[in-house]
């Protein structure tokens, strides 16, 4: 193909595009290395000038694309992983960049941008996506406008593209949504937008089935990446497997499709590594992978091996290795009785006109009325139903601390929806876990004179599945609320109301009756003591996946 | 041979001649009086709706809408955030954020889409230039790790050594801050510095605790939490704003201080080394205790060649005679060890700028900017500063009321006795 003929393809951008050319690279430098702990020898791919970065492996496992500035802009180049030789597929004038295959291994999509003028003369095309022929050819333009469009990826079905941008932003929030494209063309969607000031949804990973995705997260610019795991039906619904105590990012889904490969750091940490996350247990750990921050891993298809870009020799070159097999949680969790758990619920089984309660305390509930049993939970959507335990045992806090977590599905009513809540002499509203009329859950105690002090969650608690909910009043007085263990809202360390015995403990309304839990609760637990992130987390990844199987 | 020492003795004494020669003159610089100094605040990008911030015409245009505040000495933003808005070698820039899956991109029309990095001739190398040739002192205002709320403003540096992150009281690391703490977080600070001093510029304005910048909230860093238990054998305050914590966190600035006037230093050029401090309060430890801004010690060392009061917290009351009494607070306290900048801030985020004044006293800008010119003059302060002059938002009343009385009446600095 002739120059022009690429450029009348790519609008009015000056491509210069050469047809691919194999360069027999003489990758000198290109050594196995001695592997420095888990996951064997390690192996150096690329040498040279330049960084190379954001490697992707190529579905029959024979090659790998990847980025690199090493002629001054950011190129795409595949390097042949038999023979080592490496050829460009993409270079010129401009940033081409997050390169991604398609599951038939024929097309690489990826961004690309070209700027010819200032900003105040004016920009008409930002980063947008294009694709190229696996094999070298012209480029196809695949979105356009004054937007980034980056870290695109091929949805399992190879006919649809998933990527990240600021589309649909407002100019002063800064937020990066996710947003999907036809392979054959046509207008991008948004499909799991971020609202707020620095809220981003980048770089998606699905799992071999198409049917969950994962992705880096962040919620405002005092937060960490995190990672979060989401159902493609309900996207909106995020299960968020790390915590803001590390930043993690970049996930990729092995083809197994129970691990999650990602670029993370925790405290302690001498830079940047490779993480494997289990999906399924939230559990995790570092890949030993040297001196150097380890960046961007990318599964082969085998799912054995993992290639990431390392800066150990001072720019950032590829390296490979055998991924590691993850320590697996223990298959059951031995909890001995906590003495300081005053209530706990199951409501997998329908129970009579009595609660059995699983703690030490024995506090058996009343029902009243005709809660719904179904799917494992109970609904008091039915007027009249509630369950009460009155005079509970160990409810006596005093103005120490105690914790509430709750495993619900909340409807979508526009009403107060209480969960559970405690009524003292002197304060019948003396603790409340509930759904508030905008959708966000709620955990409030009381100061010494009575003064209202809660915690609510970011956002509109999901609707589609099992959310756990944890609501604390930890011993300096200080209100919190959990969102699947992710702490949400803490409050000023004065609610340290002094707790005597109560009236009694509601599940499912307030203490007089109204306000109705219309959802699902599926499982109530009471501590009289603070409880750690770990506990307030629960086993809601369990409840994630356990409704996705249903 | 002989030939070769004639011409030996004559360069030396031409040395000799030329050496005398600059005593002279010096000694004739300390004698004369000294310009009263208005240093402007210059962002370029607050002016990219406005001129093309991309091209050195830009630029000129830009110094020509500030000089009509009478501004003598220019303190050109160097950065955003720790993002570099000049063709910086060592850190990343605005528009890096476009390929950098961390940053979240700025989405403004213009603003987001600016490449300084890319920017030819290099922007501070032309503006220091451009300075020079108007008979301007080019200097750099750097916003000590400003971070404008905002994830493009996170720098590569940062980006790249999460192991220096900075630690909020409950442990979360955060990539907004890396702790002076850290040795090479500091010397990457001064790598920057060396930057800034190879293109010429003359006056150095490090403004930590602008808001949104450096604070003491996120030094709970291992190195400096360890010293604090060794020192006082107990675990430190949950509160930032302690004031042991602060005077613990402030051993850190002071000693990053050191290091940048060493550096200095060793350029072998005199560069005037700038500070501001926010709400300073000399009568009380307030700056030291709510931001470890041990300022008082710093003008004692010798550290810092002038003070910048970035803004006082005036008595709505008698809003002009209690900024005076504050003023006059502060120069006291500093008695001639250093120079002092008074604020005339048309920026009110403090509520404490001129828009404030006018709201209290019901007097106009440009009435009030010539009264607080007056007021630092007649105090002895060595100039103003203005924080900071975007196009205009110092009104043309207002520049032409700087421009006049800077360059008239309050032209020299207020000798003692006068």
């Amino acid at each position: 193909m002739q120059r022009n003929e690429a450029q009348s393809l790519l609008g009015a951008s000056p491509w210069a595009f050469r047809p691919a050319v194999v360069w027999a690279v003489a990758l000198a430098g290109l050594a196995g290395l001695p592997g420095p702990g888990v996951g064997g020898e390690l192996l150096q791919l690329t040498s040279g000038p330049g960084n190379d970065t954001e490697a992707a492996w190529s579905p029959d496992g024979k090659q790998i694309v990847f980025q690199s500035d090493r002629q001054g802009t950011l190129d795409l180049y595949v390097l042949d992983v038999a023979s080592k030789a490496l050829k460009p597929l993409v270079e010129g004038p401009g940033h081409a960049a997050f390169p991604a295959w398609s599951p038939d291994g024929k097309w690489i999509v990826y961004s690309y941008a070209h700027f010819t003028k200032t900003a105040f003369e004016g920009i008409e095309e930002g980063y947008n996506l294009f694709l190229v022929p696996a094999e070298g050819g012209a480029p196809r333009r695949l979105t356009q406008g004054r937007y980034r469009d980056y870290a695109p990826v091929f949805l399992p079905d190879g006919k649809t593209i998933w990527f990240s941008s600021d589309r649909g932003a407002n100019e002063k929030t800064n937020a990066v949504s996710l947003c999907e494209v036809a392979v054959e063309g046509g207008e991008p969607k948004v499909v799991l937008r971020r609202e707020g000031k620095d809220h981003a949804a980048v770089q998606a990973s699905f799992a071999a089935d198409g049917r969950s995705f994962a992705y880096g997260a962040i919620a405002g610019f005092r937060d960490n990446w995190r990672i979060r795991i989401a159902h493609r039906d309900t996207p909106e619904d995020g299960y968020t497997l790390t915590s803001a105590q590390g930043c993690f990012y970049g996930p990729r889904w092995s083809p197994s499709g129970t691990l999650l490969a990602c670029t993370g750091f925790e405290v302690g940490d001498a830079g940047w590594g490779v993480w494997l996350l289990d999906a399924r247990s939230g559990q995790r750990t570092r890949l030993e992978a040297g001196p150097g921050n380890s960046r961007s891993p990318a599964w082969a298809p085998d799912g054995r091996r993992l290639v990431w870009e390392n800066n150990r020799t001072g720019a950032y070159k590829l390296y490979c290795t055998e991924a590691p097999a993850i320590p697996s949680a223990a298959a059951t969790v031995t909890r001995p009785a906590d003495q300081k758990q005053v209530l706990h619920y199951s409501f997998a089984e329908r129970p009579g006109p009595t609660v059995t309660d699983l703690s030490p305390q024995e506090n058996a509930g009343q029902v009243h009325g005709a809660p719904t049993w179904l799917e494992r939970g109970a609904s008091f959507a039915a007027a009249e139903t509630w369950i009460a335990i009155p005079k509970a045992k160990g409810f006596d806090f005093g103005a120490g601390p105690f914790a509430v977590r709750a495993v619900v599905k909340p409807v979508k009513s526009g009403k107060l929806a209480m969960i559970a809540m405690g009524e003292y002499a002197g304060n019948r509203l003396g603790w409340q876990l509930y759904v508030g009329e905008d959708g966000r859950a709620f955990f409030n105690s009381r100061t010494t004179d009575l003064q209202y002090r809660g915690a609510r969650s970011h956002q509109p608690l999901p609707t589609s599945r099992p959310v756990t909910l944890t609501g604390m009043r930890d011993a300096d007085g200080r209100v919190r609320l959990y969102v699947d263990g992710d702490l949400q809202q803490t409050t000023a360390a004065d609610a340290l109301y002094c707790y005597g015995a109560p009236i009694q403990v509601r599940i499912g309304t307030q203490y007089n009756g109204s306000a109705s839990f219309p959802g699902w609760i599926y499982d109530l637990a009471v501590f009289g003591r603070e409880v750690s992130p770990e506990e307030a987390r629960g086993d809601a990844l369990e409840w994630f996946w356990a409704m996705r199987s249903k | 041979m002989r030939r070769l020492v004639r011409r030996w003795r004559a360069a030396r004494m031409g040395v000799v001649v030329a050496l005398a020669g600059l005593a002279t003159a010096s000694a004739a610089w300390a004698a004369a009086p000294e310009r009263f100094e208005v240093a402007a605040w210059v962002d370029h990008f607050d002016f990219s709706r406005h001129f093309d911030t991309e091209k050195a015409e830009g630029w000129a245009q830009i110094l020509d809408h500030v000089q009509e505040t009478g501004a003598t000495t220019i303190l050109w933003r160097n950065c955003g955030g720790s993002t570099m808005r000049y063709q910086s070698q060592i850190e990343a820039h605005h528009h890096s954020s476009q390929i950098d899956k961390r940053r979240i991109a700025d989405n403004r029309p213009v603003g987001g889409w600016v490449r300084y990095g890319e920017a030819q001739p290099d922007i501070i190398r032309e503006v220091v230039r451009l300075c020079k040739e108007r008979g301007l002192r080019p200097g750099i205002h750097w916003p000590f790790e400003e971070t404008h709320w905002a994830g493009w403003t996170i720098g590569q540096y940062n980006l790249e050594h999460p192991q220096f992150w900075g630690r909020n009281v409950s442990g979360q690391p955060w990539w907004g801050r890396v702790s002076l703490a850290y040795e090479p977080a500091v010397q990457h600070k001064l790598a920057l510095v060396d930057e800034l001093l190879a293109r010429g510029v003359e006056v150095l304005f490090v403004d930590f605790w602008r808001t949104g910048a450096w604070g003491p909230g996120y030094e709970y860093v291992e190195p400096v939490v360890s010293a604090y238990r060794q020192k006082y054998g107990t675990e430190p305050p949950a509160d930032p704003k302690d004031p042991r914590w602060c005077r613990h966190v402030s051993e850190y600035v002071s000693g990053f201080l050191r290091q940048l006037r060493a550096r200095l230093q060793a350029s072998g050029r005199r560069v005037e080394l700038a500070v501001g401090i926010p709400e300073i309060a000399p009568l009380s430890d307030e700056p030291l205790i709510r931001s470890a801004a041990d300022w008082r010690r710093w003008v004692e060392e010798g550290l810092v060649d002038t003070l910048v009061i970035n803004y006082v917290r005036w008595d709505k009351k008698s809003p002009l005679e209690s900024t005076r009494a504050a003023y006059r607070q502060v120069l006291d306290a500093v008695a001639g060890r250093c120079r002092v900048w008074c604020p005339v801030q048309q920026y009110d985020f403090t509520g404490c700028g001129l828009p404030a004044y006018e709201k209290a006293t019901g007097q106009k800008g440009e009435e009030l900017a010539e009264a607080l010119t007056r007021l630092a003059h007649r105090e002895g302060a060595s100039g103003i500063s203005l924080e900071c002059v975007d196009y205009n938002n110092y009104r043309p009343a207002v520049r032409e009321a700087l421009r006049r009385l800077t360059h008239g009446e309050c032209r020299q600095v207020r000798q003692a006795g006068e």
